[in-house]
């Protein structure tokens, strides 16, 4: 079977993705996104940023451009570029300026990642002005009231070495992402494995017990995104200590001490 | 080179050594068996040694005895290594004497010199009785060297054990080794080895049982007990033992519920059934405690009804022991902390709440009157779970900083709830008050100086010329084992500083617009052809180019050395700079530590820990070990003499950093506005030779000052004095990123 290719503008995400609101960001997005304010989310990985991003464009029925940001990219990437066909140059919309231009959410993921002069190309689409000059046409391109702009990123490991500049973090309505409370976390992993509840109170201590640990030897500890996974495995019937340690303890960790304790720790509970 | 037995004949005619002594022992014969030296040979030579320490009671004829039976090459072995050891200890030399010689029949030479440093490392770490215990102990030595035993040790399961106890929600534990199974409720003691059991799976399993047992005693509530609660029994031991006893049932219920893994472990450790057997009591007991809501308050009257039945009772491998007096002792210090810090914390989420109800928004609903008898309580979040608790400031319920639920969650732990009286607000009086600073009495008068430094008089307007006598002295150096233990400490930390550290120095820079490199930039592609289209003149840089940016910073420390930092300020700063220096060495910055301090203008010091040129070794780390609180704090003429040193380094980026706990202050009015003028004046004169400067400080009050002085973005204070060694490099990496 061959995969669908959609442009991504027309990209609109039919079926509802579950997404479990923790405290009131449903109503803060679709609030911001009436007002035309551009959206910041922040949190650790894998507590639910960018599924919340496609249950809103879901919600509000607008199609997600999504750029995973990352060093090397320019402000041309995001832009636009001329580029050769035949024997003329043409112009080529870069993803922010499709989104623009159709009026879809625009949604940059771990915007820190990307060099601090690329993110300044954003700048006037987040104030009120609402516009991306485009130099190289000379066109100053106005975003309709569909748009959106949203960012990510996670201000705990990556601030270290790239932190968000104050005069792009100040232009957006910000909303603070983070693992949600245990039983919430339980009944995620549930809906979204079909997990009975003793399997989704174990593995959620597990994350905990493994959250303990940050800053101890761990970055960071294990996700609501790895709980999911492990629990997958679980249910298609592998042994919950080896879904444990294949889905989690290796996935957060290199370090063999780590390794060992994170296992033995998995161990302790099932 | 004199041979050895001219040596003793020259001894012997001075009077004194080899023959005097000989004669306190029995005559013995002197005769070769295997072709070594003979039994008087042997013996001479090792008194040689140990010489000092012999007596009538105390001599070397046995092991000479036996040295007899083996080769030359080993004799000298022995002899030479008893030799060593001297230098370490005479009497764990004496010790090797006698109990060193079997080793001879089980170790090649090859095993030979790693055995005696164990056997010097036990002795460094845990006396002479812990090393004589480790030579008798050769045939083990051996069965771990051939990787058959299938024994356990501390070094082998510590790390994992504190990891997987940091993992469990409550206090952090430390682990540390003791003869027996205890905890003090802050560390749990584990033994130096384990055998028991038959396979290496299992000696662990047994470990990690105890760990976690120990580490059930604190989170479950074991010690929520006091030492009256046993005064009513005659046999206040044997009571205790009951308690142990009666808890160990209870916990290992708890330990199965929570942590399933354990308790089948536990379960097979220590079989509940053949308990319920003994019994009619027994089992009375057992169902009580198996109940999910029991608490040691159920054990405590248990007591009673088990304790003429002691003996009957197998002893569980894991339990270990209750240490009733360490705990208390701990216990009563903490809980004292825990409060102070609590309604510490109290009184600031207070003072803003208060703010944030003021605020005009609110004002209409809430006077500030009401808002003023607010209180805080707390309320149980989920029966089943003691620790789920919220803390309500009046009617709102409100989400603690994560230090805050650390010290309630302490606090539950020794209590079981939040008691009445924390919760009240507190008085007006202050947590924080410095502790005063103890004024040395020496005569400072000096006028041999090295360095004279002009002061700004702020009131006059004018320098003072040459005002300030200084001298830059090194710091001795002393060794013990603090760099050891505050990398051990440290050693997650460290792990972490680490890789982010070489993450900045991996850092590569695109370049475009390059007329080779890794890739095409296309940007520059399509100009070219538009260029070559157009008829103009093509340019060939085409290319993106990856570049290691090259950093090139010099760095200088300033470390306050003042009177105020003495105690644990002074031992984070030193665990600061170590890790640091781990740090500074991955990025290969230049950079020096100098300390300072002094007494009146005429006696300002810096005390140099490392010069620029100076490697990271051990010279520089004795030193670190050895700063020590001195006198006062006098700023300015110490900035203006490291700002000197770093201007003569050659650095596209400069920087200085002072590390502080305070604002300046010397004796001869050096305080108030003048020292702060003073110091400001001397970090403009800094910038205006294009050196950064920047203050880590862990004084509160440091905002009223240090934004004057250093400009707003260039301080950090850190609140915390613990987090001290993590910020501080933490934030030399922020600053020069």
């Amino acid at each position: 079977m061959d995969a669908t290719s959609f442009k991504s503008e027309n990209y609109i995400i039919e079926e509802e993705p579950f997404y479990y609101p923790v405290r009131d960001e449903i109503e803060v997005f679709e609030s911001a996104y009436k007002n035309q304010l551009p959206v910041l989310l922040k949190g650790p990985t894998g507590c639910g940023k960018t599924r919340f991003m496609e249950h809103m464009s879901w919600r509000l029925k607008r199609p997600l451009i999504t750029v995973s940001c990352h060093d090397d990219l320019t402000a041309s990437d995001l832009v636009g570029r001329y580029l050769i066909q035949g024997s003329d140059t043409v112009w080529i919309d870069g993803p922010l300026a499709r989104a623009v231009r159709v009026g879809a959410i625009c949604y940059l993921d771990e915007i820190v990642e990307a060099r601090k002069d690329t993110t300044v190309v954003i700048h006037p689409l987040c104030d009120d002005r609402r516009v991306l000059p485009i130099e190289k046409v000379g066109e100053v391109l106005e975003a309709t009231s569909d748009f959106c702009m949203a960012i990510s990123y996670n201000p705990g490991y990556q601030s270290i070495l790239k932190d968000l500049k104050q005069s792009t973090r100040q232009r957006f309505v910000a909303l603070e992402f983070d693992y949600p409370e245990a039983n919430i976390e339980q009944s995620i992993i549930e809906s979204e494995t079909g997990a009975d509840k003793e399997l989704s109170t174990a593995l959620v201590k597990f994350a905990h017990m493994t959250r303990n640990l940050k800053g101890n030897g761990l970055d960071e500890g294990a996700s609501t995104r790895l709980l999911v996974h492990a629990a997958k495995l679980i249910v298609s019937g592998v042994n919950p200590t080896t879904a444990c340690r294949c889905s989690i303890s290796e996935a957060i960790t290199d370090d063999p001490d780590m390794l060992k304790a994170v296992n033995e720790l998995s161990s302790a509970l099932f | 080179m004199k041979s050895f037995w001219e040596k003793a004949i020259e001894k012997h005619r001075k009077g004194k050594g080899i023959k005097a002594r000989t004669n306190r022992g029995p005559k013995i014969k002197a005769s070769a068996i295997y072709g070594g030296m003979g039994e008087r040979e042997i013996q001479l030579r090792l008194e040689l040694h140990l010489e000092p320490i012999l007596s009538n009671q105390k001599s070397v004829l046995e092991p000479a005895r036996d040295l007899c039976m083996f080769s030359m090459q080993d004799q000298e072995r022995f002899i030479e290594t008893v030799g060593e050891i001297c230098n370490t200890n005479m009497e764990l030399a004496y010790e090797f004497c006698h109990n060193g010689v079997e080793s001879l029949k089980n170790l090649d030479e090859s095993q030979w010199q790693q055995w005696i440093n164990t056997i010097v490392k036990k002795y460094n770490d845990g006396g002479i009785e812990n090393s004589v215990k480790q030579m008798k102990d050769i045939l083990f030595y051996l069965d771990e060297l051939a990787g058959t035993s299938t024994s356990i040790d501390f070094e082998d399961f510590s790390k994992t054990i504190e990891s997987l106890l940091t993992g469990l929600n409550g206090r952090p534990l430390k682990v540390e080794t003791a003869e027996n199974i205890y905890t003090d409720t802050e560390t749990v003691y584990l033994p130096e080895r384990i055998s028991s059991q038959k396979t290496k799976e299992d000696n662990f399993s047994l470990i990690k049982a105890s760990a976690i047992h120990l580490w059930a005693q604190t989170y479950f509530g074991t010690w929520r007990i006091k030492k009256k609660d046993f005064a009513k029994f005659d046999d206040m031991e044997r009571a205790v033992k009951a308690y142990h006893f009666l808890e160990t049932i209870r916990l290992d219920e708890r330990i199965a519920t929570e942590l399933p893994g354990i308790g089948r472990i536990l379960n097979k450790l220590n079989p509940k059934d053949k308990i319920k057997s003994l019994s009619k009591n027994f089992k009375n007991a057992i169902e009580i405690l198996e109940k999910d809501k029991s608490t040691n308050l159920d054990s405590l009257d248990l007591v009673e009804s088990i304790i003429h039945d002691l003996e009957k009772i197998p002893k569980s491998p894991y339990a270990g022991e209750l240490n009733l007096e360490s705990v208390l002792s701990i216990t009563n210090e903490r809980i004292d902390q825990d409060k102070v810090s609590f309604e510490k914390a109290l009184e600031d989420l207070h003072d803003q709440w208060r703010k944030v109800e003021e605020s005009p928004d609110e004002a209409s609903e809430n006077d500030s009157q009401e808002s003023n008898e607010k209180t805080f309580s707390v309320s149980k979040e989920n029966e089943d779970n003691e620790y789920d608790v919220v803390l309500e400031y009046g009617d709102t319920s409100i989400s603690p900083p994560e230090n805050v639920k650390q010290i309630m969650e302490s606090i539950i732990q020794d209590f079981g709830e939040i008691p009445e009286e924390y919760l009240e607000p507190a008085g007006d009086g202050g947590y924080n008050a410095d502790p005063d600073n103890e004024e040395t009495g020496n005569d400072y008068d000096s006028s041999d100086y090295e360095f004279a430094y002009d002061e700004w008089d702020h009131a006059r307007q004018k320098y003072r010329k040459d005002w300030c006598k200084l001298n830059e002295k090194t710091i001795l150096e002393t060794s013990n084992n603090f760099i050891t233990e505050t990398l051990k400490k440290h050693r997650g930390l460290l792990k972490n500083l680490n890789r982010t550290f070489e993450a900045l120095r991996q850092d590569d820079k695109r370049s475009k617009k390059q007329n080779y490199g890794d890739d095409i930039d296309l940007d520059a592609f399509v100009d070219a052809y538009i260029d070559l289209k157009k008829g103009k003149e093509v340019d060939e840089k085409l290319f993106i180019k990856l570049n290691k940016v090259e950093r090139n910073v010099a760095v200088m420390f300033m470390i306050d050395m003042s009177g105020s930092t003495s105690g644990n300020v002074n031992i984070v700063e030193k665990e600061s700079l170590i890790l640091l220096c781990e740090s500074l060495e991955i990025l290969g910055d230049t950079y020096a530590i100098y300390g300072f301090s002094g007494k009146t203008r005429n006696n300002c010091e810096v005390y140099k820990i490392k010069d620029f040129e100076e490697k990271y070794d051990n010279s520089v780390k004795n030193r670190i070990c050895n700063i020590e609180a001195m006198d006062y704090t006098r700023m300015g003429a110490s900035i203006r003499h490291l700002t000197m040193l770093l201007s003569k380094v050659e650095a596209k980026t400069k920087l200085l950093i002072t590390l502080s706990d305070g604002k300046p202050d010397d004796v001869d009015g050096y305080r108030g506005q003048y020292g702060i003028e003073d110091t400001k004046k001397a970090l403009i004169e800094a910038r205006f030779l294009g050196i950064h400067t920047y203050c880590i400080t862990i004084d509160e009050e440091a905002m009223d000052y240090l934004p004057y002085m250093y400009g707003k973005n260039n301080f950090a204070v850190i609140n915390e004095v613990g987090k001290l060694p993590l910020k501080v490099s933490d934030i030399y990496r922020k600053i020069t990123l």
